[in-house]
Protein backbone atom coordinates (compact mmCIF):
# COMPACT_ATOMS: atom_id res chain seq x y z
CA UNK A 1 0.00 0.00 0.00
CA UNK A 2 0.80 3.37 -1.00
CA UNK A 3 2.09 5.63 2.13
CA UNK A 4 0.79 9.14 1.84
CA UNK A 5 3.49 11.67 0.78
CA UNK A 6 4.34 13.56 3.65
CA UNK A 7 6.31 16.98 3.09
CA UNK A 8 9.80 15.84 2.81
CA UNK A 9 11.05 17.81 6.12
CA UNK A 10 9.15 20.39 6.53
CA UNK A 11 9.38 20.33 10.46
CA UNK A 12 12.59 19.32 10.27
CA UNK A 13 12.78 22.63 8.05
CA UNK A 14 11.12 24.81 10.23
CA UNK A 15 13.40 24.04 13.11
CA UNK A 16 16.29 24.32 11.64
CA UNK A 17 15.46 27.76 10.64
CA UNK A 18 14.03 28.59 13.96
CA UNK A 19 17.23 28.00 15.60
CA UNK A 20 19.15 29.35 12.86
CA UNK A 21 17.05 32.76 13.72
CA UNK A 22 17.73 31.69 17.12
CA UNK A 23 21.31 31.80 17.28
CA UNK A 24 21.42 34.84 14.47
CA UNK A 25 19.41 36.58 17.61
CA UNK A 26 21.78 35.22 20.03
CA UNK A 27 25.05 36.51 18.28
CA UNK A 28 23.34 40.19 18.22
CA UNK A 29 22.76 39.96 21.53
CA UNK A 30 26.08 38.80 22.42
CA UNK A 31 27.82 41.95 20.45
CA UNK A 32 26.10 44.39 21.24
CA UNK A 33 26.69 43.46 25.26
CA UNK A 34 30.70 43.01 24.19
CA UNK A 35 30.50 46.46 22.99
CA UNK A 36 28.88 48.24 25.73
CA UNK A 37 30.80 46.78 28.79
CA UNK A 38 34.62 46.41 29.03
CA UNK A 39 35.57 42.75 29.93
CA UNK A 40 37.54 43.70 32.77
CA UNK A 41 35.32 46.49 34.68
CA UNK A 42 32.31 43.81 33.96
CA UNK A 43 34.40 40.96 35.74
CA UNK A 44 35.20 43.09 38.48
CA UNK A 45 31.34 44.26 39.03
CA UNK A 46 30.62 40.57 38.55
CA UNK A 47 32.82 39.72 41.70
CA UNK A 48 31.53 42.78 43.69
CA UNK A 49 27.78 41.92 43.01
CA UNK A 50 28.13 38.22 43.81
CA UNK A 51 29.58 39.02 47.12
CA UNK A 52 26.51 40.69 47.90
CA UNK A 53 24.07 38.05 46.55
CA UNK A 54 25.97 35.49 48.75
CA UNK A 55 25.23 38.43 52.08
CA UNK A 56 22.08 38.71 50.90
CA UNK A 57 19.61 37.11 53.96
CA UNK A 58 16.11 38.00 52.24
CA UNK A 59 14.79 35.00 49.91
CA UNK A 60 12.65 37.42 48.39
CA UNK A 61 15.61 40.05 47.26
CA UNK A 62 17.77 37.04 46.68
CA UNK A 63 14.82 36.11 44.12
CA UNK A 64 14.78 39.06 42.93
CA UNK A 65 18.37 39.31 42.18
CA UNK A 66 18.14 35.41 40.55
CA UNK A 67 15.64 37.02 37.86
CA UNK A 68 18.49 40.03 36.81
CA UNK A 69 21.19 37.71 36.87
CA UNK A 70 19.30 35.68 34.60
CA UNK A 71 18.14 38.43 32.60
CA UNK A 72 21.97 39.79 32.14
CA UNK A 73 22.74 36.29 31.23
CA UNK A 74 20.44 36.12 28.38
CA UNK A 75 21.46 39.64 27.32
CA UNK A 76 25.03 38.41 27.49
CA UNK A 77 24.66 36.26 24.44
CA UNK A 78 25.45 32.92 26.52
CA UNK A 79 23.83 29.92 26.02
CA UNK A 80 21.52 28.52 29.26
CA UNK A 81 19.00 26.02 29.63
CA UNK A 82 16.00 26.70 31.67
CA UNK A 83 15.26 23.10 31.47
CA UNK A 84 18.00 22.63 33.41
CA UNK A 85 18.78 25.07 35.51
CA UNK A 86 14.83 23.79 36.83
CA UNK A 87 16.32 20.62 36.99
CA UNK A 88 19.44 21.24 38.64
CA UNK A 89 17.34 23.38 41.64
CA UNK A 90 15.07 20.70 41.77
CA UNK A 91 17.70 18.19 43.09
CA UNK A 92 19.24 20.74 45.45
CA UNK A 93 15.68 21.50 47.36
CA UNK A 94 14.77 17.43 46.85
CA UNK A 95 18.25 16.88 48.87
CA UNK A 96 17.78 18.83 51.61
CA UNK A 97 14.00 18.15 52.42
CA UNK A 98 15.32 14.73 52.69
CA UNK A 99 16.66 15.54 56.18
CA UNK A 100 13.89 17.27 57.98
CA UNK A 101 13.74 19.99 60.12
CA UNK A 102 11.42 22.60 61.23
CA UNK A 103 7.45 22.25 61.13
CA UNK A 104 5.93 19.55 58.94
CA UNK A 105 4.18 21.36 55.72
CA UNK A 106 2.96 18.43 53.87
CA UNK A 107 3.17 14.74 53.97
CA UNK A 108 3.89 12.68 50.12
CA UNK A 109 3.77 9.11 51.08
CA UNK A 110 7.07 8.61 53.09
CA UNK A 111 8.43 11.73 52.29
CA UNK A 112 7.79 14.92 55.05
CA UNK A 113 8.44 18.45 53.44
CA UNK A 114 9.47 20.44 56.41
CA UNK A 115 9.14 24.29 56.89
CA UNK A 116 12.90 24.92 57.59
CA UNK A 117 14.48 22.20 55.04
CA UNK A 118 12.38 23.62 52.41
CA UNK A 119 12.91 27.47 52.52
CA UNK A 120 16.46 26.30 53.44
CA UNK A 121 16.48 24.52 50.42
CA UNK A 122 15.09 26.88 48.02
CA UNK A 123 18.01 29.53 49.13
CA UNK A 124 20.56 26.79 48.51
CA UNK A 125 19.62 26.39 45.08
CA UNK A 126 18.68 30.30 44.43
CA UNK A 127 22.62 30.78 45.31
CA UNK A 128 23.73 28.07 43.36
CA UNK A 129 21.94 28.49 40.36
CA UNK A 130 22.09 32.92 40.78
CA UNK A 131 26.10 32.61 41.20
CA UNK A 132 26.18 30.42 37.54
CA UNK A 133 23.92 32.95 36.23
CA UNK A 134 25.79 35.89 37.43
CA UNK A 135 28.88 34.76 36.80
CA UNK A 136 27.48 34.15 32.79
CA UNK A 137 26.76 37.89 32.59
CA UNK A 138 30.29 38.73 33.83
CA UNK A 139 32.66 36.96 32.47
CA UNK A 140 33.16 37.44 28.61
CA UNK A 141 35.73 35.13 26.82
CA UNK A 142 37.72 37.97 25.50
CA UNK A 143 38.72 39.17 29.43
CA UNK A 144 42.65 38.45 29.59
CA UNK A 145 43.83 38.01 33.39
CA UNK A 146 47.10 39.01 34.03
CA UNK A 147 50.68 38.13 35.34
CA UNK A 148 52.04 34.91 34.20
CA UNK A 149 49.13 32.35 34.65
CA UNK A 150 46.87 34.62 31.98
CA UNK A 151 50.00 34.15 29.54
CA UNK A 152 49.77 30.64 29.62
CA UNK A 153 45.53 30.81 29.63
CA UNK A 154 45.87 32.80 26.97
CA UNK A 155 48.67 30.20 24.45
CA UNK A 156 46.26 27.56 25.94
CA UNK A 157 43.60 29.69 24.42
CA UNK A 158 44.93 29.45 21.54
CA UNK A 159 46.18 25.74 21.30
CA UNK A 160 42.57 25.11 22.06
CA UNK A 161 41.43 26.39 18.83
CA UNK A 162 43.37 24.43 17.04
CA UNK A 163 42.47 21.36 19.01
CA UNK A 164 38.74 22.04 18.46
CA UNK A 165 39.77 22.59 14.29
CA UNK A 166 41.62 19.06 14.32
CA UNK A 167 39.30 17.42 16.22
CA UNK A 168 36.68 15.88 13.79
CA UNK A 169 39.51 13.64 12.53
CA UNK A 170 39.22 11.76 15.74
CA UNK A 171 37.01 8.65 15.58
CA UNK A 172 36.47 6.37 18.03
CA UNK A 173 37.48 2.99 16.50
CA UNK A 174 41.27 4.54 16.32
CA UNK A 175 40.91 7.07 19.25
CA UNK A 176 44.61 6.56 20.87
CA UNK A 177 46.59 6.86 17.35
CA UNK A 178 43.89 9.58 16.27
CA UNK A 179 44.73 11.83 19.79
CA UNK A 180 48.37 11.13 19.63
CA UNK A 181 48.34 12.80 15.85
CA UNK A 182 46.38 15.32 17.17
CA UNK A 183 48.52 16.43 19.91
CA UNK A 184 51.64 16.25 17.84
CA UNK A 185 50.35 18.77 15.07
CA UNK A 186 48.57 20.58 17.73
CA UNK A 187 52.04 21.02 19.08
CA UNK A 188 54.34 21.30 16.27
CA UNK A 189 52.54 24.27 14.50
CA UNK A 190 53.40 27.32 15.20
CA UNK A 191 53.86 28.28 19.03
CA UNK A 192 50.91 29.74 20.29
CA UNK A 193 51.42 33.33 20.54
CA UNK A 194 47.84 35.02 22.09
CA UNK A 195 46.75 37.81 19.63
CA UNK A 196 47.17 41.00 21.38
CA UNK A 197 44.32 42.40 23.77
CA UNK A 198 40.99 44.27 21.97
CA UNK A 199 41.37 47.48 24.09
CA UNK A 200 38.13 49.42 22.41
CA UNK A 201 36.69 51.99 24.05
CA UNK A 202 33.07 51.45 25.39
CA UNK A 203 30.61 53.78 26.04
CA UNK A 204 30.63 55.69 29.57
CA UNK A 205 26.89 54.27 29.68
CA UNK A 206 28.10 51.20 30.42
CA UNK A 207 30.49 51.65 33.17
CA UNK A 208 27.49 53.59 34.79
CA UNK A 209 25.62 50.65 34.90
CA UNK A 210 28.08 48.31 36.06
CA UNK A 211 28.82 50.79 39.19
CA UNK A 212 24.65 51.55 39.60
CA UNK A 213 24.38 47.43 39.80
CA UNK A 214 26.98 47.49 42.33
CA UNK A 215 25.83 50.22 44.23
CA UNK A 216 22.19 48.97 44.03
CA UNK A 217 23.15 44.83 45.44
CA UNK A 218 24.52 46.24 48.09
CA UNK A 219 22.13 49.06 49.13
CA UNK A 220 19.62 45.66 49.17
CA UNK A 221 21.64 44.31 52.19
CA UNK A 222 20.22 46.76 54.28
CA UNK A 223 16.38 46.27 52.98
CA UNK A 224 14.63 43.79 54.85
CA UNK B 1 56.19 38.77 27.86
CA UNK B 2 56.18 35.70 29.52
CA UNK B 3 57.98 32.52 28.73
CA UNK B 4 55.06 31.41 27.00
CA UNK B 5 54.57 33.27 24.43
CA UNK B 6 57.57 34.02 23.13
CA UNK B 7 59.12 31.91 19.72
CA UNK B 8 62.18 29.19 19.76
CA UNK B 9 65.01 31.69 18.19
CA UNK B 10 65.50 29.06 15.05
CA UNK B 11 61.62 29.62 14.60
CA UNK B 12 61.48 25.55 13.57
CA UNK B 13 58.53 24.05 13.15
CA UNK B 14 57.49 20.09 12.37
CA UNK B 15 59.39 17.17 12.63
CA UNK B 16 62.66 19.17 13.48
CA UNK B 17 61.07 21.16 15.28
CA UNK B 18 59.76 17.51 17.50
CA UNK B 19 63.12 16.05 17.92
CA UNK B 20 64.35 19.74 19.38
CA UNK B 21 61.26 19.85 21.57
CA UNK B 22 62.49 16.46 22.59
CA UNK B 23 65.63 17.79 23.54
CA UNK B 24 64.43 20.92 25.19
CA UNK B 25 62.17 18.65 27.38
CA UNK B 26 64.96 16.89 28.49
CA UNK B 27 66.83 19.85 29.57
CA UNK B 28 63.63 21.98 30.83
CA UNK B 29 63.38 18.79 33.67
CA UNK B 30 66.96 20.38 34.59
CA UNK B 31 65.78 23.94 33.90
CA UNK B 32 62.72 24.28 35.77
CA UNK B 33 60.89 26.86 34.53
CA UNK B 34 62.80 29.27 32.82
CA UNK B 35 62.97 27.81 29.46
CA UNK B 36 61.24 29.61 26.85
CA UNK B 37 59.34 28.77 23.21
CA UNK B 38 58.51 25.47 22.29
CA UNK B 39 59.04 21.94 24.60
CA UNK B 40 59.39 24.76 27.61
CA UNK B 41 57.37 23.85 30.42
CA UNK B 42 54.56 26.96 29.91
CA UNK B 43 54.26 25.93 26.09
CA UNK B 44 53.88 22.18 27.58
CA UNK B 45 51.69 23.51 30.17
CA UNK B 46 49.35 25.54 27.32
CA UNK B 47 49.07 22.63 25.62
CA UNK B 48 47.90 20.67 28.30
CA UNK B 49 45.71 23.24 29.82
CA UNK B 50 44.21 23.54 26.30
CA UNK B 51 43.73 19.81 26.23
CA UNK B 52 42.09 20.10 29.25
CA UNK B 53 39.12 22.51 27.71
CA UNK B 54 38.85 20.31 25.16
CA UNK B 55 37.80 17.03 27.33
CA UNK B 56 35.93 19.55 29.75
CA UNK B 57 33.74 20.09 26.06
CA UNK B 58 33.26 16.81 25.69
CA UNK B 59 32.16 16.28 29.08
CA UNK B 60 29.63 19.33 29.09
CA UNK B 61 28.12 16.97 26.54
CA UNK B 62 27.19 14.20 28.82
CA UNK B 63 24.04 14.82 31.00
CA UNK B 64 24.39 14.72 34.58
CA UNK B 65 22.00 15.37 37.41
CA UNK B 66 23.74 17.94 38.98
CA UNK B 67 26.35 20.72 37.65
CA UNK B 68 28.79 19.96 39.61
CA UNK B 69 29.06 16.29 39.09
CA UNK B 70 31.65 15.17 36.87
CA UNK B 71 32.74 12.30 35.06
CA UNK B 72 36.91 13.40 35.66
CA UNK B 73 37.59 12.83 31.77
CA UNK B 74 39.48 16.28 31.62
CA UNK B 75 42.09 15.51 34.26
CA UNK B 76 43.41 13.27 31.74
CA UNK B 77 45.92 15.77 30.60
CA UNK B 78 46.75 16.35 34.40
CA UNK B 79 47.37 12.39 34.63
CA UNK B 80 49.67 12.22 32.38
CA UNK B 81 51.68 15.93 33.34
CA UNK B 82 52.84 13.86 36.64
CA UNK B 83 55.38 12.28 34.43
CA UNK B 84 56.40 15.50 32.25
CA UNK B 85 55.93 18.66 34.33
CA UNK B 86 58.25 19.98 37.04
CA UNK B 87 55.74 20.32 40.27
CA UNK B 88 55.34 24.28 39.86
CA UNK B 89 54.83 24.17 36.41
CA UNK B 90 52.23 21.01 37.20
CA UNK B 91 50.50 23.03 39.94
CA UNK B 92 49.90 25.83 36.96
CA UNK B 93 48.37 23.21 35.06
CA UNK B 94 45.81 22.23 37.30
CA UNK B 95 45.11 26.50 37.96
CA UNK B 96 44.92 27.09 34.16
CA UNK B 97 42.70 24.10 33.48
CA UNK B 98 39.90 26.14 36.44
CA UNK B 99 40.61 29.45 35.52
CA UNK B 100 40.29 28.32 31.85
CA UNK B 101 37.21 25.90 31.97
CA UNK B 102 35.75 28.70 34.28
CA UNK B 103 36.02 31.46 31.15
CA UNK B 104 34.89 28.95 28.92
CA UNK B 105 31.65 28.07 31.03
CA UNK B 106 31.23 31.85 32.67
CA UNK B 107 31.19 29.79 36.02
CA UNK B 108 34.29 31.91 37.63
CA UNK B 109 32.20 33.40 40.18
CA UNK B 110 30.06 30.21 40.91
CA UNK B 111 30.29 27.33 43.22
CA UNK B 112 30.84 25.60 40.37
CA UNK B 113 34.07 27.13 40.28
CA UNK B 114 34.97 26.55 44.12
CA UNK B 115 33.83 23.06 43.88
CA UNK B 116 36.37 22.32 40.12
CA UNK B 117 39.15 24.08 42.01
CA UNK B 118 38.56 21.51 44.77
CA UNK B 119 38.19 19.13 42.94
CA UNK B 120 40.83 19.19 40.39
CA UNK B 121 43.82 20.34 42.89
CA UNK B 122 43.12 17.50 44.99
CA UNK B 123 43.17 14.98 42.40
CA UNK B 124 46.56 16.81 40.88
CA UNK B 125 48.02 16.85 44.78
CA UNK B 126 47.18 13.11 45.34
CA UNK B 127 48.10 11.41 41.78
CA UNK B 128 51.30 13.75 42.03
CA UNK B 129 51.76 12.37 45.72
CA UNK B 130 51.08 8.77 44.47
CA UNK B 131 53.36 9.07 41.47
CA UNK B 132 56.35 10.84 43.34
CA UNK B 133 56.08 8.17 46.49
CA UNK B 134 55.34 5.02 44.55
CA UNK B 135 57.90 5.47 41.77
CA UNK B 136 57.31 2.76 39.04
CA UNK B 137 55.52 0.31 41.38
CA UNK B 138 52.21 2.26 40.96
CA UNK B 139 50.50 1.72 37.41
CA UNK B 140 48.63 5.04 35.81
CA UNK B 141 45.36 3.03 36.50
CA UNK B 142 46.31 2.97 40.46
CA UNK B 143 47.33 6.62 40.16
CA UNK B 144 44.06 7.91 38.34
CA UNK B 145 41.79 6.05 40.78
CA UNK B 146 43.18 7.53 44.21
CA UNK B 147 42.93 10.90 42.40
CA UNK B 148 39.61 10.52 41.55
CA UNK B 149 38.19 9.10 44.44
CA UNK B 150 39.84 11.57 46.20
CA UNK B 151 38.43 14.64 44.62
CA UNK B 152 35.02 13.40 44.41
CA UNK B 153 35.37 12.96 48.54
CA UNK B 154 36.37 16.78 48.40
CA UNK B 155 33.62 17.88 46.58
CA UNK B 156 31.30 15.63 48.61
CA UNK B 157 32.48 17.21 51.71
CA UNK B 158 31.86 20.70 49.79
CA UNK B 159 28.50 19.72 48.78
CA UNK B 160 27.89 18.94 52.28
CA UNK B 161 28.83 22.45 53.10
CA UNK B 162 27.29 24.46 50.07
CA UNK B 163 24.37 22.77 49.08
CA UNK B 164 23.20 19.38 50.11
CA UNK B 165 23.38 19.42 53.77
CA UNK B 166 23.46 16.02 55.54
CA UNK B 167 21.50 14.86 52.80
CA UNK B 168 24.92 14.86 50.96
CA UNK B 169 25.85 11.45 52.63
CA UNK B 170 22.95 10.13 50.51
CA UNK B 171 24.54 11.18 47.02
CA UNK B 172 28.42 9.93 48.35
CA UNK B 173 27.80 5.98 47.65
CA UNK B 174 26.85 6.99 43.99
CA UNK B 175 29.47 9.69 43.60
CA UNK B 176 32.26 8.26 45.29
CA UNK B 177 31.74 5.04 42.80
CA UNK B 178 31.39 6.81 39.63
CA UNK B 179 34.46 8.48 40.72
CA UNK B 180 36.11 4.72 41.11
CA UNK B 181 34.69 3.71 37.61
CA UNK B 182 35.95 6.94 35.57
CA UNK B 183 38.93 6.83 37.48
CA UNK B 184 39.61 3.00 35.83
CA UNK B 185 38.32 4.24 33.11
CA UNK B 186 40.87 6.90 32.49
CA UNK B 187 43.70 5.40 33.84
CA UNK B 188 43.67 2.59 31.72
CA UNK B 189 43.20 4.90 28.74
CA UNK B 190 46.18 6.85 29.77
CA UNK B 191 48.28 4.13 30.22
CA UNK B 192 47.75 2.58 26.74
CA UNK B 193 47.84 5.97 25.06
CA UNK B 194 51.49 6.52 27.24
CA UNK B 195 52.59 3.17 25.95
CA UNK B 196 51.45 4.00 22.14
CA UNK B 197 52.14 7.84 21.85
CA UNK B 198 55.18 9.84 19.96
CA UNK B 199 54.08 12.93 21.53
CA UNK B 200 54.04 11.66 25.07
CA UNK B 201 57.46 9.91 24.01
CA UNK B 202 58.86 13.55 23.15
CA UNK B 203 57.32 15.14 25.72
CA UNK B 204 58.95 13.06 28.19
CA UNK B 205 62.19 13.33 26.39
CA UNK B 206 62.19 9.78 25.60
CA UNK B 207 62.42 10.16 22.11
CA UNK B 208 63.84 12.79 19.72
CA UNK B 209 59.83 12.17 17.55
Amino acid sequence: MARPERPAGESAKKRAAARARAAGLRAGRKAAYEAFFSPGALAAAGAAISVAFLLQDSLALKGLMFAAFAFAAWRSGKRSSVAATIAAAAGIVAANLLVRVGKVLLTVGPLQVTEHALLDGIDKALTFEGLVYASKAAIMPSLRLPGRLGAVIASAFVYYDRIVEYAGKIRPASLISDADDLMLRVWEGETAEPSPECRAVRPVAGYAVLAASVLASFAALTLK
Amino acid sequence: MTASTRRPTDGTAGAAGSARAGSARAGSARAGYSRAGRGSDADLTALLGAFCFFLSAIEYMVPKPLPFMRLGIANLPILLATGILPLPWFLVLALVKVVGMSLISGSLFSYVAIFSLAGTMTAALVMLAARKAFGARITAVGVSVLGAVASNAVQIALAKALVFGDAARLVAPVFLGMGLATGLLLGLFAERFAAASRWYAVATGKSDG
